[in-house]
């Protein structure tokens, strides 16, 4: 960024007329006025831009005036019909009617008030500033003879794909909308949800090159200030040259660097926002991604699902139960069956030790040897199955059954016992809502597979505490990861093992939503009206 | 030095749950050993003591607030005895967590593997020990709550599966040997009651000390009810002499259980788990003494102690002992009078210097009087 206004200042001084007007005290020092003459304008502009084919000089005349005007756009970004209709045509001929005198003093306002035809149209006299509406999409229009220019908002909307359902969180009742790459219509989504004066979004740009815009969505008076002060300036912090998506700001943002657990909550979905949002937490949208940043993001949100408040409470309750299980098997499974036909085969009921024992006959490799190979298997399938184009992944996937289920097993390689202990596994892992979360469970699986298989069940739980303790010692933007399990509050449990009815969360969570902590009214538990009345 | 807080509540489940990984294991022995049929009574006994240590503990941290008693026993007792009296304390968490440690790794040995040496258990609960101190108070108070329903879920599973066992004619006759075999046993058992103490380390890190009422008598009644528990079916069901034998009753407990050929030989599992609140109780002990040592050489930070004082810790734990048989030795032999020493007397003793030298800050008493 300093190096492109270096130049600028380089230039300035070679071509400009400095003296023609002292710079606003309000712009800052690196403040550089444009020139009232359009030549100047126009070399300027072409040696910044380096003569790029795509950027558009348009000469006109206003009216019937012969002043010059110049229409400078980035051809692509910009809807050159809206231009052609409401800019040039506007200039062109509806300025005629325009009185001669008004024309000879014609101001930026005079144009602005009279002559264009566009909603959005701003003065502004600063040459960086005209450059970035330039570069972002927008159009500007140099008058001969003023030292100021006006730019037109009529960016091409068209070039972005259809509103859809995001691939990733899937739900089967709910909202079927997800984000897209174009930040604005974000916004817009979050904006249609929630109709409250107190939505405020706060813009930022970061990325020298890029000039990425990021938003940050709060709601006013429910998410904690000191929160959202805390998240704007951890992202003024990020010194970069490009953003391309939320995972380069989520690497600069989280607290735990190291930890293999996100602590940044990641979604593509306007209503987990909106929610999030209404728990008093804070939304990152960044253009160009269709993933938007929740931050906090503690672990009981990466096992929670939208539909869960979308479904009965009673069925949701058990997913959520389910989850947690799904969870544990999918982080322990493989450990414990290690642990058991290793070390402990004494605590299995003698029928079920008889059919390990009788499964593993001619397996020639140690049992953790086997997982090993299995899940290593798996995480390679899984990621060709990723990667390849669809049809061909299916084929990956008939390939990876054939050979890794049937043929391993028949070839007594692995026992047909780990096989099911490793796709118990790999289901439950899909269980996970949080990919990212499923991903740190996927990795962590290893690790404790090694610890098991050294010293059993022993290994196993000192696994589980060590990681236990790192979770519990982790903050995701000053809230305890393990929020409300470990530091356990009573109120919190409503929404984690269970999801309890909505006429009973009476309260916001309290480590996000303390600020104004009463969000459902009391007694709205549905009655039979007899009941009510006739006692 | 301790940045975190914890809440009064998670102070009385911590000191509530950190004993009993190795009490549920070893307490009822001690007791049936002692007062045979009339094991059941030693619980009741010593809540006795139980509730002045409460007392006294409570007392000593609203007069002296933000000092634990490594530090109160210096404004008290002065420079010289003050720093010695905290270096006992200091000494004793530290002992007592290694011979946890100890324990816990005999345990391990004798019944989950007994093919693996004890040291790679020490070293390795040591490791994770550290890690786990290592963050502070807050995630240590953190995971021994998660332990509280745990454990007491496991305890109560375990009573409720053996009750076809049980025969409470074992608890019968009543004080036929006289009072003075019941207040013998009760020495040992009062030791596991008196870790009540560790609350004196930990009220300047609570958030509201002054609510710290409830929770201590909840802790003290608490543990009380559980050891109650675990010992009565215990009794129950071996009957006076056999359970007196056995080291570990409760094991041998869990070892009959079998429901429908299926859940059955559940011991290792049950183990592990009372290993894992075992942990907990050297972990919040090993604390302790860092934190004591670091208040007594007046530190500003602990962390330097950490490593050094771990290694030491590790050594003690697999040196001290040869075998259980030495422990149980020390724990009925040795540790009464220690335990009454540190768990009482010099709380107590050091209450009664405090009023009659009238420091402290005073309270004017309940909340009806003053303002």
């Amino acid at each position: 960024m300093s190096k492109l206004f270096r130049s600028f200042k380089n230039f300035n001084r070679k071509f400009h007329c400095r003296e023609t007007q002292p710079p606003d005290q309000k712009q800052g020092k690196d403040f550089i006025p444009i020139s009232n003459n359009l030549e100047q304008n126009r070399l300027a502009l072409k040696t910044v831009l380096g003569d790029s084919p795509d950027i558009i000089f348009r000469d006109v005349k206003i009216g019937k005036s012969g002043i010059q005007a110049l229409i400078v756009y980035i051809d692509g970004l910009t809807d050159t019909d809206s231009i052609a209709d409401n800019v040039l045509k506007s200039l062109t001929f509806e300025a005629r009617y325009i009185e001669l005198a008004d024309l000879k003093q014609l101001t930026i306002d005079t144009i602005k008030e009279h002559v264009l035809t566009m909603s959005e149209a701003r003065e502004e006299k600063s040459f960086q500033k005209l450059l970035s509406y330039i570069l972002s999409g927008d159009t500007v229009i140099f008058v001969q003879g003023l030292e100021a220019a006006i730019a037109v908002s009529a960016r091409n909307g068209s070039v972005h794909r259809n509103v859809s359902e995001p691939v990733t969180e899937a739900v089967i009742r709910g909202p079927r909308e997800g984000f897209i790459e174009n930040y604005r219509l974000n916004t817009a989504m979050i904006r249609r949800k929630l109709k409250s004066p107190k939505l405020r979004y706060k813009e930022l740009t970061i990325g020298s090159i890029t000039q990425t815009t990021v938003c940050v969505a709060y709601l006013d008076g429910i998410a904690d200030k000191a929160l959202v002060g805390e998240v704007k300036e951890r992202l003024m912090r990020i010194k970069i040259d490009g953003i391309l998506e939320s995972g380069y700001i989520e690497e600069f943002i989280q607290d735990a660097p190291f930890s293999p657990f996100p602590t940044v909550q990641n979604t593509e979905r306007p209503d987990v926002v909106a929610a999030a949002l209404l728990e008093g937490r804070v939304a990152v949208l960044t253009d160009g991604t269709p993933v938007a940043m929740l931050v906090p993001a503690t672990f009981t949100q990466f096992l929670q699902s939208s539909e869960d408040y979308y479904q009965t409470f009673i069925f949701a309750s058990f997913i959520r139960m389910l989850r947690f299980l799904s969870f544990f098997m999918a982080l322990f499974l493989p450990s414990l069956y290690i642990a058991v036909t290793t070390f402990h085969q004494e605590m299995l009921p003698s029928a079920l030790a008889l059919s390990f024992a009788a499964a593993r006959q001619g397996v020639p490799f140690p049992a953790f040897v086997e997982a090993l190979i299995m899940e290593v298997a798996f995480e390679i399938l899984r990621e060709a199955g990723l990667r390849l184009p669809r049809p061909v992944g299916q084929a990956v996937s008939i390939v990876g059954a054939l050979v890794i289920g049937e043929a391993s097993v028949r070839a007594s390689i692995v026992s047909p016992a780990m096989v099911i202990i490793v796709s118990a596994t790999a289901i439950a892992s899909f269980t996970i809502p949080g990919f990212v979360f499923g991903l740190s469970v996927r990795l962590l699986r290893f690790p404790i597979m090694v610890l098991s298989a050294s010293l059993g069940f022993f290994g196993l739980m000192m696994g589980g505490f060590i990681l236990f303790v790192h979770m519990a010692s982790l903050r995701s933007f000053g809230v305890p990861y393990l929020a409300p399990i470990a530091p356990a509050n009573w109120p919190g449990q409503q929404d984690v093992f269970i999801r309890a009815p909505w006429w009973a969360m009476i309260r916001r969570p309290l480590d996000t939503g303390h600020q104004d902590p009463v969000r459902t009214g009391r007694g709205q538990k549905p009655e039979n009206p007899q009941n009510k009345t006739g006692r | 030095m301790e940045k975190g807080k914890i809440s009064v509540w998670q102070a009385g489940i911590l000191t509530l749950t950190h004993p009993l990984g190795t009490g549920l294991f070893v307490l009822p022995a001690f007791a049936i050993n002692w007062a045979r049929e009339d094991a059941w009574l030693i619980e009741i006994l010593v809540t006795v003591p139980g509730l002045v240590i409460v007392f006294a503990v409570m007392k000593l941290g609203l007069m002296f607030p933000g000092q634990t008693i490594v530090q109160y026993s210096e404004t008290i007792l002065g420079k010289y005895f003050g720093k010695l009296v905290g270096l006992m304390f200091v000494y004793y968490f530290f002992g007592i967590g290694s011979i946890i440690l100890f324990q816990m790794s005999s345990f391990l040995s004798a019944i989950v593997m007994p093919e693996t040496r004890a040291i790679y258990f020490i070293v390795i609960t040591g490791i994770v020990i550290l890690y786990t101190v290592n963050y502070g108070l807050e995630v240590i108070a953190r995971l021994t709550v998660w332990f509280f329903p745990i454990i007491v879920g496991s305890l109560l599973l375990i009573v409720f599966l053996s009750y076809k066992d049980m025969n409470l004619d074992h608890l019968r006759p009543f004080l036929a040997d006289g009072l003075k075999p019941v207040l013998m046993g009760s020495l040992a058992p009062y030791g596991w009651r008196g870790t009540i103490i560790v609350m004196a380390m930990l009220i300047p890190y609570v958030n509201q000390p002054q609510k710290i009422k409830a929770p201590f008598l909840f802790a003290l009644i608490g543990m009380g009810l559980l050891f109650e528990l675990n010992t009565v079916s215990d009794l129950a069901v071996f009957g006076p002499f056999e359970g007196g034998r056995i080291s570990l009753p409760t094991v041998h407990l869990v070892k009959l259980i079998n429901v429908a050929d299926f859940i059955q030989h559940i011991e290792s599992i049950m183990v592990l788990i009372w290993v894992g609140a075992v942990y907990t109780m050297s972990t919040v002990w090993f604390y302790c003494s860092v934190l004591g040592l670091a208040q007594v050489l007046n530190l500003k930070t602990s962390r330097p102690l950490l490593m050094p004082m771990m290694i030491v810790y590790i050594a003690i734990a697999y040196t001290n002992y040869s075998n259980y048989p030495e422990f149980v030795d020390f724990a009925q032999r040795a540790w009464p009078p220690y335990a009454f020493l540190h768990q009482l007397l010099i709380p107590v003793f050091l209450l009664t210097f405090a009023f009659i030298r009238g420091q402290g800050v005073r309270q004017t008493g309940p909340k009806g009087k003053g303002d």
